[in-house]
């Protein structure tokens, strides 16, 4: 499902059986199985078949399952695909560069698809970590089967020659870039991996930056951190009670056969339909009844 | 063969003992009198207890053959006493000696053998380790009888241990025989299970790495019990008393359990003000104690004490004021010696005062909620932390009993699996604690409730945790790691598994070699 | 698929297993390790339905154990079977 919720991505390490098997535990939004930078050289072989054996036993529960492959340009893509059955959801592709590199992408599957029946689109999510990917960001966007824009700052910090800070300031251009293409394109955009581990305020911190600026999810590389992914994209009670009256204006609308939605005498424009509809929906993957909002 | 109240097989009769079989948490009541040892011999004024050495105290103590002696655990894996007094007895050729110490750890492997060569022919205390395989291969002549914190207590009142001579590891003693375990170069925190001993000992000897001059405060131990007093070089590394047990897990599985486990007493409604609750060792109970602390302050929570085993975690609780109290029988390190110490509302309480179910109410009855580990957890809830699934002896019972039995509210924390063994399972290869009083599992991949607690399961009426029928949960694991071989035994017995009003839950046979 | 090197796969974390095959006439499974002792048939089938699949008909397997799943046995006597197998 294209437009399925992605608060949180975790990266589980495609070579490393114990944090695999326990990979449906954590309640991730999406899992990643990393056959790329989580793997070395020498293990790339057995990683992939260890990620093929995951992806027959291991119950990710309601994890969406995508598969980080190595880049086209490696030895290692065309065998990393051969992973692929029906248990997977989408591919993460490292490095997108330009439009072209997805749709190679794109036609692969497009054979795999047809090849082992699977009757349902599996989905790119592009990873923008380039100077030249950020330029070309809405061109792969609009893509079929892509998803989801996702930031990666460690290589883009590297292309671009930056120093990578605490506060992040050089990659604001990147970041702003990548959630405007993906908007305009109409998909998601999820931002980078917060690396420091143990760091749980600043994994918050730079969450809710995230958050504020437009970005749908972050990614994670330990599972420690989806809870707290998770409660910064939680909607305040304030934000809930706002959607929730914009969802009553609608049916009243819908129940008058009125075209116009109005709310406390002004007129309802779509894109305030869209936040509505998508502060409840985040507000129920994070539990709450939002038909039964408890007193404060 | 009589069977018990949770379905074991118990014989009516081992080596001349008659055995009791379990009949239900509270379905015995006492009978008698409490057990007294001999009124103490006259000590005059100026009368020295002072010995010069651990051989001469041993000697002037009368030790021989077929006696019953006893040594406390506070040192856990770091403590020296045990074996410096079993090695003399060794070699003055001493045999068929009753072990009624309070645990063993693998720092004691050297008594195995002297179990093989009958220095040692039975033990009245827990097993953890090596002395625990050697027992399980058959190695000892008696039998090895495992009990609760509270039920050895109930056992030396009941006169079911009749202790020959006590030797206290005593951080601190005065010439007089006060001793506490305070001070020292060696402190180990509380005395709180040499206390029952000392009292009821024939004979009690404190043995120091710290003699000072009259009088020593505090005296856990006081001077009226204590016989001798005399000094070697070490008594124990408090460094041990750990064994790796300080640090919050960072296993995600296990944080996962921690949390859902906090999750479940606030939705379960304990989080409120005065509750209490048990305090372990261990990674997943520290971090289990963490996180409730960060629960009773996000929900503005004042809570009434806090039983230890004690932490650096549950120190801090007390500090903070979240709690008022800390009942302390065990401590497990330097932050909680430091509030023993220094805090008064960190107090020591003796084994009996914690666990005993034979007093006119021990602490464990006042304590809301509790979070205990597990080895095994079968369907019918009862609980195995003696024996790995294998079937071999390797751990004591602790408070696991008395403190299930006593809280109002008792969680399982374990993993639904370890290794490719699943800890949830039919039915456990042995019981320590029955299904009766364990009220909740709480896994990584799920909790099941006790459908004896209809109460909670009310209260958890929409709540959004991962609650489910144990047999969902078991169905769960098997599907993940698939049913192992059962453990195959001999038919020989040699472990009582007591239940801590002195009935029998299980009993273990030796281990069938392959 | 015949073996035809020796090759290892796997690793000695826990939750892994270290997996070596060699070339024989003979077929021979070996499993040793912390979940032997209560999987030992169990994982023998295991073993040899990896066997069947990949159409391995003789060689010496080894398993040392550390407490693997199922999924992660039968992927580590996968690799290692590619790997000693000819290319």
């Amino acid at each position: 499902m294209k437009d399925r919720l992605r608060r949180s991505r975790l990266f589980l390490p495609g070579n490393n059986p114990k944090i695999l098997q326990d990979g449906g535990v954590f309640e991730a939004d999406s899992v990643i199985l990393d056959l790329e930078d989580a793997v070395s050289i020498d293990s790339k072989d057995e990683a992939r078949i260890l990620v093929k054996w995951a992806l027959r036993d291991v119950d990710f529960r309601n994890s969406e399952v995508l598969i980080r492959v190595n880049s086209p340009e490696t030895e290692f893509f065309e065998a990393d695909m051969g992973v692929i059955s029906d248990r997977v959801d989408g591919i993460v592709l490292p490095k997108a560069e330009s439009k072209e590199d997805v749709k190679n992408v794109a036609s692969v599957l497009d054979e795999i698809e047809t090849e082992k029946g699977i009757g349902r689109e599996i989905i790119i999510i592009p990873t923008i970590e380039s100077a030249l990917g950020v330029l070309n960001a809405y061109d792969i966007a609009r893509l079929p089967r892509v998803a989801a824009l996702a930031f990666g700052a460690e290589d883009f910090t590297k292309d671009i020659g930056a120093e990578r800070t605490p506060e992040g300031t050089e990659l604001w251009y990147a970041r702003s870039a990548i959630v405007t293409a993906a908007k305009a394109a109409g998909v998601q955009a999820l931002d980078t991996v917060y690396p420091s581990v143990h760091d749980d305020e600043g994994l918050r911190r730079e969450t809710e930056t995230a958050r504020r600026m437009g970005f749908d999810g972050k990614s994670a590389i330990h599972p420690n951190q989806i809870g707290i992914i998770h409660d910064v994209f939680t909607p305040s009670r304030e934000e809930i009670k706002k959607a929730l009256a914009v969802m009553q204006a609608i049916k009243e609308a819908e129940e008058k056969k009125s075209g116009v939605i109005a709310l406390n005498g002004r007129m309802i424009d779509r894109p305030v339909v869209e936040r509505a509809k998508k502060v409840i929906r985040l507000a129920e993957a994070a539990g709450i009844d939002t038909e039964h909002l408890p007193e404060e | 063969m009589p069977v018990n109240a949770v379905g074991r097989e118990i014989p009516r009769e081992i080596d001349g003992r008659k055995l009791i079989p379990f009949g239900g948490a509270y379905a015995r009541g006492p009978e008698g009198k409490l057990h007294a040892p001999k009124i103490p011999p006259l000590i005059k004024p100026g009368e020295s207890k002072v010995l010069p050495s651990l051989d001469d105290a041993i000697e002037k103590a009368g030790i021989a053959d077929g006696m019953t002696l006893s040594f406390h655990h506070h040192f856990r894996d770091g403590d020296m006493l045990v074996n410096m007094v079993l090695e003399r007895l060794a070699k003055k050729g001493i045999k068929d000696l009753k072990m009624a110490h309070i645990a063993l750890f693998p720092v004691h492997e050297p008594l195995v053998k002297y179990i093989a060569d009958g220095t040692i022919t039975s033990t009245e205390g827990s097993l953890n380790g090596p002395t625990g395989r050697a027992i399980s291969m058959g190695k000892m002549k008696g039998l090895a009888t495992l009990r609760s914190h509270g039920g050895r207590v109930r056992a030396v009142k009941a006169g079911e241990i009749e202790i020959d001579v006590n030797f206290i590891a005593a951080p601190t003693a005065d010439t007089y025989g006060n001793c506490n375990g305070f001070w020292g170069k060696s402190p180990c925190g509380p005395l709180s299970y040499a206390m029952i001993d000392a009292e009821h000992a024939d004979k009690v000897i404190a043995v120091t790495d710290n003699l000072v001059p009259y009088p020593a405060l505090p005296f856990s131990i006081p001077q009226t019990h204590v016989d001798y007093v005399t000094t070697v070089e070490k008594i124990g590394i408090p460094e041990k008393i750990v064994s790796g047990t300080t640090q919050i897990t960072r296993s995600p599985a296990r944080l996962k359990i921690a949390r859902l486990a906090i999750q479940l007493i606030k939705d379960a409604g304990y989080i409120k003000d005065g509750m209490s609750f048990q305090a372990g060792a261990g990674g997943v109970s520290l971090a289990a104690t963490k996180f409730l602390g960060d629960m009773m302050r996000k929900e503005g929570v004042k809570g009434s004490f806090a039983m230890g085993g004690t932490t650096r975690y549950v120190t801090d609780l007390l500090k903070e004021g979240l709690i008022k109290t800390i009942f302390d029988a065990q401590l497990f390190d330097l932050y909680a010696l430091e509030s023993l110490r220094n805090n008064p509302d960190h107090v020591e309480v003796s084994s009996e005062m914690y666990a005993d179910i034979h007093t006119k109410g021990a602490i464990v009855n006042r304590v809301d909620v509790s979070f205990l580990g597990a080895t095994e957890i079968d369907i019918d809830f009862n609980v195995n932390v003696n024996t790995h699934s294998d079937g071999w002896l390797l751990h004591g019972t602790g408070g696991h009993q008395d403190v299930a039995a006593g809280s109002d509210f008792t969680m399982i924390l374990a993993p639904s699996f370890r290794g490719r063994i699943p800890v949830i399972t039919d039915r456990v290869t042995t019981v320590t604690t029955p299904g009766e009083s364990i009220d909740a599992i709480v896994t990584e991949r799920g909790i099941a409730i006790n459908p004896r607690r209809e109460d909670i399961l009310d209260r958890l009426h929409g709540s959004p945790l991962p609650i489910m029928p144990i047999e969902s949960l078991l169905k769960k694991v098997q599907k993940i790691t698939g049913a192992p071989e059962k453990p195959e035994f001999e038919d020989r017995i040699v472990a009582v598994i007591e239940y801590r009003d002195g009935t029998v839950i299980d009993v273990l046979r030796q281990k069938k070699m392959r | 698929m015949k073996i035809i090197r020796d090759a290892t796969a796997g690793s000695g974390e826990k939750s892994d297993c270290t997996v070596t095959v060699r070339p024989s006439e003979q077929l021979k499974i070996d499993i040793t390790g912390s979940s032997a002792a209560f999987f030992r048939e169990t994982m023998i089938d295991e073993v040899k339905s990896v066997l069947e699949e990949l159409g391995v008909t003789a060689g010496i397997i080894k398993v040392t154990d550390r407490g693997a799943l199922p999924f992660c046995m039968k992927a580590r006597v996968e690799a290692a079977l590619r790997r000693g197998a000819e290319e």
